[in-house]
């Protein structure tokens, strides 16, 4: 929870200190002559408008779905990375996540997976809502251990998330996600909703 | 916009990402199974390969060795009876000159003689109490308690089990004696390893060995109960 509240308070900063340097602009406006309307103008244009947002560059996540199994397996939670690509309304990007999985049996498992998405956000219309769709396609390794014996196991699933970021200032916005996933490790097949919340610029 | 050929071409890769294999919640989904069919009685172990093997080639799986060590004397194995599996150590560092396995193994069907049993005592029982008190004279014992431990496995029926640990190669060896439809037969069941064997894991394992008829269906208590009727 502290590493949480630690993420968002460097992500407001961050935010922050974009802001500042934006607000410096009307300093230097100020050394050109004098002319009352259009500089209001442009103070009025320089205010960030939710509407021109174009939707998220990066983001920090965390995602809880479950990989239970008769054999132990159990619920996981990820720390992850995504970067998104500037294509507007079609959202597409990758990223890359890193937790563990509850093992009943045993101490728990760490995975480390990387995903790829692509799909529609719907920019504008919604003021700071940017309601998305996008299919993920995932990979990854598992590591475990059984009976003292480390071992990897191969991970690999594709599904379809549903979810909305909401935009609060500058470029900082929060998300939420729900998604299905169809995973398959070593022979065996999984179906799992999970949630991701994300934070980012 | 992105062609129908393109969005195809994403369907399969993402459909070759996807889910495809047995339902992970199954009973024993992920694990092997080991069928043995003996001439007097059947039994199953399930076990996760890797990292287990199993050792075709042990005298105990070939029928070469006769006997195993049962409350400190040595008791006869039904032919054709005998399964080995092993977890083989990561290390090749060997210890006093010996090499162990990590893990190993041992299951086998004997048999006791009416004369032995006391009243309505199975094999199990008389061979799990008498394992532990030979035992408890030369190895660490007390583990599960002053006594073998009566338990149950997947399909209910009941086995008694103990622990213990070797004063000279510090190993720690846990055993089951399943009861069977035969009040004469017991399945012995026998782990052997250098981690501590009271872990749930290993306690899983045991449980999911179940003694089958010919159908390779588990022995139901009915039919159990039958059988031990008839014996006496």
């Amino acid at each position: 929870m502290s590493r949480l509240l630690v993420l968002v308070y460097v992500l407001l900063l961050s935010s922050s200190t974009v802001a500042a340097q934006s607000s410096a602009g009307p300093v230097a406006v100020q050394s050109t002559p004098p002319t009352a309307g259009p500089r209001r103008n442009r103070a009025h244009d320089a205010r960030p408008n939710p509407a021109d947002w174009t939707g998220p560059r990066v983001a920090l996540s965390y995602r809880l779905y479950s990989l239970h199994d008769s054999q132990g397996g159990g619920r996981v939670s990820t720390a992850g990375f995504s970067g998104f690509l500037p294509t507007r309304y079609v959202r597409a990007g990758g990223g890359l996540e890193a937790g563990a999985r509850r093992y009943d049996y045993a101490d728990s498992e760490g995975l480390l997976s990387g995903n790829l998405f692509v799909g529609y956000q719907h920019l504008h219309d919604l003021g700071r809502f940017v309601p998305y769709a996008v299919v993920l396609g995932e990979l990854g390794i598992l590591f475990e251990k059984r009976f003292h014996t480390p071992q990897t196991q191969l991970i690999r699933g594709a599904g379809l998330e549903l979810g909305a970021n909401v935009n609060l200032i500058r470029s900082l916005y929060v998300g939420v996600g729900l998604s299905f996933m169809l995973y398959t490790i070593d022979g065996l097949a999984y179906d799992t909703f999970g949630l991701r919340l994300s934070i980012g610029l | 916009m992105p062609r129908f050929s393109q969005l195809g071409s994403v369907a399969v890769l993402l459909g070759s990402l996807a889910a495809c294999g047995a339902d992970s919640e199954g009973r024993y989904a992920g694990l092997d199974t080991a069928h043995i069919e003996s001439s007097a009685l059947s039994y199953k172990i399930r076990y996760l390969s890797p990292p287990w093997k199993r050792v075709k080639d042990d005298p105990l799986a070939t029928g070469a060795r006769k006997s195993v060590p049962v409350a400190g004397g040595l008791r006869d194995v039904l032919e054709g009876s005998g399964l080995v599996l092993a977890i083989e150590r990561e290390s090749s560092i060997n210890e006093m000159g010996l090499t162990y396995a990590k893990y190993v193994l041992e299951a086998a069907v004997l048999r006791c003689d009416a004369g032995e049993l006391n009243g309505d005592e199975s094999c199990a029982l008389f061979l799990a109490d008498g394992d532990y008190r030979a035992r408890a004279n030369s190895e660490d014992s007390g583990f599960f308690g002053p006594e073998a431990q009566e338990a149950s496995n997947d399909a209910g029926q009941t086995f008694y089990e103990l622990m213990t640990r070797d004063k000279t190669t510090f190993r720690y060896k846990r055993l089951a004696f399943f009861e069977t439809g035969d009040r004469l037969l017991a399945v012995r069941l026998y782990i052997e390893a250098n981690p501590g064997l009271a872990d749930p894991l290993t306690t899983r394992m045991i449980q999911t060995l179940e003694i089958v008829d010919p159908d390779g269906k588990p022995v139901s208590d009915a039919t159990r109960a039958q059988a031990l009727g008839a014996a006496r």
